[in-house]
């Protein structure tokens, strides 16, 4: 019996002995990256050199396929048969490309990428810093956490924060149970939507604008200067709102249940800040 | 012609089986002394199996540009670079048709048959004001899109892993509590405009997010 | 420096079940709504150049998804969803084609030539493959054809179908195969008597 679980054990270990892939290639300017992966982490950093550098750790019977059609180089791990196991990427790519990632059970992390950028994954979370143009997040449990981004920049999560900062472009940022957190925001379109979570925008509410932050269950923060000029909508049903007397919001009367709005300067700007249930701010900063 | 072969014209008939036994025997005497017929009767036999053939062709063109402009008209570009038709007017519609319905009935609507959602729907927009917005023909109403979406769920959840699964269904049960409560809330207070497109909007919540799933589930 | 290994590769993509795409379709997914016409496009476009003609069959297959989408909402899963648009391309067709039938002349000169050549018989050289002889055939004839001994249905079926009665389906499916016969298979041209 003792010598059954010993051979057992020593079987399952010569299952996961892992190998090292490291493989560096030139790539022309426009090439694009696209890489599937099933379990574990991928990093791509964006380097200085026309190079791909693609290291990778993963089981002995997997191995990564680097393939390219037309300008997309595809990168996956494969297996004769079954699934791959876990893979740990690290891949260094030229600045300005293009990625495309997508996983399932997979942790990713992008860093000073400065081409379009789509990351899916399903069980992971994903933090992307130094975007530099359009970026697409997107996971089902896990935080999001992105730093940069130009352009049209989407996000969802559906179990887990999300966190942007320094972004600009037109941002939506949709979860169910988590909440937003927008910082050093400049932008003249958000669409932030959580179902059990709460909201805070902490940015630049610009001229023409259009901002629209709603929760079902949680609190609601427009953290902005005084100065700006915007209609704003607050709705409640069973919540409250409450604004920073250096605004000096004229409302003749708050009652839950009611939409109801106010004028700040001009009004150019149109500003929703909506929740079911829970806290409505506008804050100065 | 016809005085010389008279079954002639039911020699496929003959060949599909399809004469009664009285004019199929008469009709094989007639075979017996007539070599015309019966190398009609082999070549329609022919015909028929060739018929049955025939392989299917690609067109020459892609012809789904042209469908998709056609069927397109109301695409937006959403999260994660898919596109939809169902658009808010659309599930605006769908909960004030909910309102419509009444305090009582609000939650056996959202479960009901299905109302298809078409032509101009006078909804509540999130302004507040009322304004007749025209649905865009899409694909089905709401609550068909759930069902059909909640049928592949439940059919297909094995393709999942068993966490993501779960996670699926309790964000999906807090959507659901969301959308009661916001039921609920109408029913005391049908013509509140906050409370229609609060209803709407969650109700998009929850479709987006079965969608989501069911993308997940097509490419797993 | 390796160079990326030059392949062909395949994405590993699982075919996605009908079922699920036509949900996703029916919540509005235009892709999930290519990826159905993808799956299908040989098959309604194939019956719609033979119902047709190949001169407007690019433009009937498009009505046919066109429609297909309009009328999702009614697909409810009983039977296949390959079956389902089947139906519905078959219906819209016959009524594309009933409209269009009323459109042209009552006289089809491409019916004389097949006529004319199944009545003096037809040399080896002279003969055409099934697709274009059937293109030739006139057009009742045709469809009857068509749905009967390529599609599979009934006389019963396609009498309801077409408005007509079954022996007038009969006696179209027999002038059909009657006409196309001397064309294929001019091998036993010298079997046939004057």
């Amino acid at each position: 019996m003792m010598l059954t679980t010993a051979t057992l054990a020593i079987a399952a270990l010569a299952g996961l002995q892992q190998q090292q892939t490291d493989t560096t290639f030139a790539v022309a300017a426009n090439a694009r990256l696209r890489l599937s992966n099933h379990a574990g982490t991928v990093r791509v950093t964006g380097g200085d050199q026309a190079t791909m550098r693609v290291r990778a750790t993963h089981g002995s019977r997997d191995h990564i396929a680097i393939t390219t059609r037309g300008t997309v180089i595809h990168i996956e791990a494969e297996r004769d048969r079954g699934m791959p196991n876990f893979v740990e990427y690290e891949v260094t790519v030229p600045r300005g490309m293009a990625v495309e990632l997508d996983g399932v059970e997979t942790e990713m992390t992008v860093e000073g990428v400065g081409g379009d950028l789509s990351v899916a994954s399903v069980e992971g979370g994903i933090t992307v810093r130094g975007a530099g143009a359009a970026v697409d997040l997107n996971t089902v449990e896990g935080d999001i956490s992105l730093e940069g981004g130009r352009g049209r920049i989407s996000v969802s999560g559906v179990e887990g924060t999300v966190t942007v900062t320094g972004a600009r472009g037109d941002l939506t940022v949709e979860t169910v149970e988590g909440d937003i957190t927008l910082d050093g925001v400049e932008s003249t379109n958000v669409d932030l939507s959580t179902v059990d979570g709460d909201i805070v925008y902490r940015g630049t509410v610009q001229d023409g604008g259009r901002y629209r932050l709603t929760s079902h269950d949680g609190d609601i923060e427009l953290g902005v200067a005084t100065g700006l000029n915007a209609t704003v909508s607050v709705a409640t049903f069973d919540g409250s709102f409450e604004a920073d007397p250096a605004f000096r919001v004229q409302i003749s009367e708050v009652r839950p249940g009611r939409r109801f709005s106010f004028t700040l300067g001009t009004g150019s700007a149109r500003v929703e800040l909506e929740t079911f249930d829970g806290e409505i701010r506008l804050r100065s900063r | 012609m016809t005085n010389r072969h008279p079954w002639m014209a039911r020699l496929s008939e003959y060949v599909d089986g399809e004469l009664p036994a009285d004019e199929r025997l008469a009709l094989e005497r007639h075979l017996e002394t007539c070599a015309d017929c019966r190398a009609t009767v082999t070549q329609l036999g022919r015909v028929r199996d060739l018929a049955g053939t025939l392989a299917d062709r690609e067109p020459p063109r892609d012809l789904w540009p042209g469908i998709e402009a056609r069927i397109g008209g109301a695409a937006r570009v959403l999260p994660f670079g898919r596109r939809w038709t169902l658009t808010m007017p659309q599930l605006a519609a769908a909960a004030a048709l909910m309102i419509v319905v009444g305090a009582g009935g609000a939650a056996l609507a959202l479960r009901g048959t299905g109302t298809p959602v078409a032509g101009p729907v006078a909804v509540v927009a999130p302004s507040g004001d009322p304004t007749v917005i025209p649905a865009t023909a899409g694909a089905a109403s709401y609550d068909q899109a759930v069902t059909s979406l909640g049928r592949v769920l439940t059919e297909h959840r094995d393709r999942l892993d068993p966490a993501t699964v779960r996670v699926l269904e309790q964000s999906l049960q807090t959507i659901d509590r969301a959308i009661a409560r916001a039921q609920e809330a109408l029913a005391t207070d049908p013509n509140d405009a906050y409370l229609s497109a609060h209803l709407a909007e969650t109700m998009r919540q929850k479709l987006n997010l079965m969608r989501r799933a069911a993308a997940l589930v097509a490419a797993s | 420096m390796d160079d990326p290994t030059p392949a062909v590769d395949s994405p590993k993509r699982a075919v996605p079940d009908d079922a699920v795409d036509v949900a996703l379709a029916q919540s509005g997914d235009t892709q999930a709504f290519e990826r159905l016409y993808r799956a299908h496009v040989s098959r309604v476009f194939s019956l719609a150049r033979r119902m047709m003609g190949p001169e407007t069959a690019e433009e009937a297959t498009q009505d046919v998804f066109v429609r297909a989408w309009e009328k999702l909402g009614s697909f409810r899963g009983e039977a296949a969803f390959g079956t389902w648009l089947h139906r519905l391309a078959v219906n819209l067709l016959l009524s594309q084609r009933a409209r269009r039938g009323r459109d042209l002349a009552r006289h089809d000169p491409t019916e004389d030539a097949l006529e004319r050549r199944a009545s003096r018989g037809t040399r080896p050289e002279l003969a055409m493959d099934l697709e274009t002889a059937i293109g030739r055939l006139p057009d009742g004839a045709r469809q009857i054809f068509v749905l009967h001994d390529i599609e599979g249905y009934k006389h019963e079926e396609i009498g309801d179908s077409l408005g007509i009665a079954v022996g007038t389906s009969k006696a179209q499916l027999h002038r059909a195969r009657m006409l196309l016969r001397s064309h294929l298979e001019p091998q036993t041209e010298d079997r046939i008597g004057p």
